[in-house]
């Protein structure tokens, strides 16, 4: 076979190869769009699609139209929002820390930001402030983790079996600061709530979505790298160190942002990654956008089975 | 047909001005005229300059004042037993280690003072081997060795110089595969791969054939001889076999706790002497094919 050929060969496969990839992101990304239009009529009032597509392009004071604007929309954009956000950051936190059984929720870090953001609640100075302690709580819990592993060199499941400890000790300081506060149940708490979303939490978690996700993807191809091991990423000019912090740093920010508002949801950052890196391999500047899309899905679905649940 | 491909990734269609000029800034650095050297050699330059290096772990000494020099189109082995400072020696060149003392020079220029990502441009550094808990695809990994030149995307001549790199390889069936999919052997080539993917002036490669069979040790010995002879880069290689060392480099740096034990050619630094004071081994030296000595282990002293 000619030499040219065989190269031609390649470069083609390698072209299909990418081209999937692609593919599978545009699928995702129309399943989106198909399921939060299927999402809308759907809730305690019934509505039909004809009302919810009228509500949505005129906007009046109809019934139908603050129904929409006032709870489905929100709720169903804090749900894609939390799902991207989420997701995104449970991807960061596996390809950094190179354990596919990391995420935000197993190393304790949504719950430690939780609680950071409680307490900041508790001043009543305004959601900025309490973006800012979640931060600083959802940090000290991954340095905390990270830190620790580092030193005493542990195996991938001590780290997440240490985090699940965090997990629990955060989850068990908010329920006390919670009980006495007497702000919110236990069951909150533990399951999330996307029904109280407001558009000013959309607003504010939508700002830290898209200010992070393209530092992320910037991250993405380093810690491609990084994942062949840190000597490999050193030697083709990697600040290994930097990278790790940069990225962690931003995963916390998101994660900090969302559980304010929503509290700790615990799969979509473990689950989606994990769908993403089977259909698109590990490729980190693909297994972003990807496992973003899942984590949305995954709650509009979350959504979807609720209200068929009690609504039909 | 080797030749074919190594002709297309020639680095002279890859910023060869910059490359020129450098070589001009530093013509006066050329090796020392030995007076007895009968003056073939004399006018080849250093190209990796290594001077009263030491490095210690925590307080352990590990590196004693080694002095190396490789010059250029040459390939030298460190031989030498396990923890007498060959890894270590290898990634304080690259810059993953601070030496506590000495200093490396790339052309007359100390690696201290330059950039990661132009460092990156001149020195490829193979590891013994590869972490991958979370794998991509062989051509992904290769792909990793333009990261010195691109920016965010890659381009069409990036992927071009990986096809290129693949198919010298002789990996061009598994460029889709990933990278936990394939043979401890092929990994080793993909990670050299990787490392020719940087254009690299300089090769540093950790012990590139311990995880390989008979034929892929030849194999990728060979294509490291080929790329440092047709290429003219430098490669200095950490060795564990003294044979496949012997038959390879042009010359061997036998390391002993940390110290240059002796410099030279295979054949005045492998003897009976050497390999039992350094290694605490009986052996005999004989000589083979190409003239070359050749070692047979007999007992542990």
């Amino acid at each position: 076979m000619n030499i040219h050929e065989i190269k031609g060969e390649i470069e083609e496969r390698y072209a299909k190869y990418t081209a999937r990839k692609f593919g599978i992101l545009f699928a995702l990304l129309t399943s989106l769009v198909i399921l939060a239009i299927l999402v809308t009529p759907l809730g305690a009032a019934s509505l039909s699609i004809g009302e919810v597509f009228h509500a949505i392009f005129s906007r009046g004071s109809s019934r139908a139209d603050i129904i929409i604007w006032q709870l489905r929309l929100p709720r169903i954009l804090m749900a894609i929002i939390c799902g991207m956000g989420l997701a995104l950051s449970g991807a960061v936190v596996q390809g950094v820390l190179h354990n596919p059984l990391a995420s935000p929720f197993t190393l304790g870090v949504s719950s430690a930001a939780f609680f950071g953001g409680m307490i900041g609640g508790a001043f009543g100075v305004g959601m900025g402030l309490n973006v800012g302690f979640a931060f600083f709580f959802g940090m000290l819990a991954l340095f905390l983790i990270y830190g620790i592993s580092k030193r005493r060199g542990m195996t991938p499941e001590t780290v997440i079996l240490c985090g699940i400890c965090l997990m629990y000790l955060f989850l068990a300081l908010t329920s006390v600061a919670g009980m006495m506060g007497g702000a919110i149940g236990m069951s909150q708490i533990l399951s999330g709530f996307l029904v109280s979303s407001s558009w000013e939490s959309v607003l504010t978690t939508a700002i830290f979505l898209i200010i992070t996700f393209p530092l992320l993807m910037w991250c993405a191809r380093d810690l491609n790298a990084m994942a062949l091991g840190d000597d490999t990423a050193t030697s083709v000019g990697i600040n290994v160190n930097r990278t790790r912090m940069i990225s962690m740093v931003l995963a916390t920010l998101i994660v900090s942002a969302i559980v304010c508002f929503t509290g700790v949801i615990g799969f979509v950052c473990l689950i989606s990654p994990f769908i993403a890196r089977s259909v698109m391999g590990n490729d980190h500047r693909f297994i972003f956008p990807s496992s973003a899309l899942i984590g949305a899905l995954l709650l509009l679905e979350r959504i979807l089975s609720q209200e068929l649940q009690f609504n039909r | 047909m080797l030749f074919y491909f190594w002709n297309g990734y020639s680095r002279k269609n890859c910023n060869s001005t910059d490359r020129d000029t450098r070589r001009d800034d530093h013509d006066d650095h050329r090796c020392p005229v030995h007076p007895l050297s009968g003056g073939k050699e004399e006018w080849i330059r250093v190209k990796l300059e290594i001077r009263g290096l030491s490095f210690n772990y925590n307080s352990r000494p590990v590196l004693k004042d080694v002095k190396i020099e490789v010059k250029e189109g040459e390939m030298v082995s460190l031989l030498g037993p396990n923890g007498s400072g060959k890894t270590t020696l290898l990634r304080c060149i690259d810059g993953m280690l601070k030496p506590k003392r000495g200093g490396i020079s790339i052309d007359g220029k100390d690696v201290r003072e330059m950039k990661k990502n132009d460092l990156a441009k001149l020195l490829g550094y193979v590891p013994q081997r590869a972490v991958n808990v979370l794998p991509c695809s062989v051509f992904d990994a290769v792909m990793i060795g333009r990261r010195p030149y691109v920016g965010w995307g890659s381009g069409k001549k990036d992927r071009e110089v990986v096809f290129e790199i693949l198919k010298l390889m002789g990996l061009e069936d598994m460029t889709l595969r990933s990278f936990d999919g394939i043979s401890g052997g092929e990994m080793q080539k993909v990670l050299i791969a990787k490392a020719l993917a940087q254009e690299p002036e300089i090769l540093l490669l950790d012990e590139p054939t311990s995880n390989l069979d008979l034929r892929h040790q030849l194999d990728v010995l060979k294509i490291i001889g080929e790329i440092v002879k047709e290429e003219k880069v430098s490669a200095l290689m950490a060795m564990h076999d003294l044979n496949l060392a012997s038959r390879f480099s042009d010359r061997i740096v036998l390391l002993k706790e940390g110290k240059v034990y002796d410099v030279g050619d295979p054949k005045s630094v492998i003897t009976p002497e050497s390999i039992r004071s350094v290694y605490g081994v009986e052996a005999i030296v004989e000589e083979n094919d190409g003239g070359r000595p050749h070692v047979i282990p007999l007992r542990a002293i």
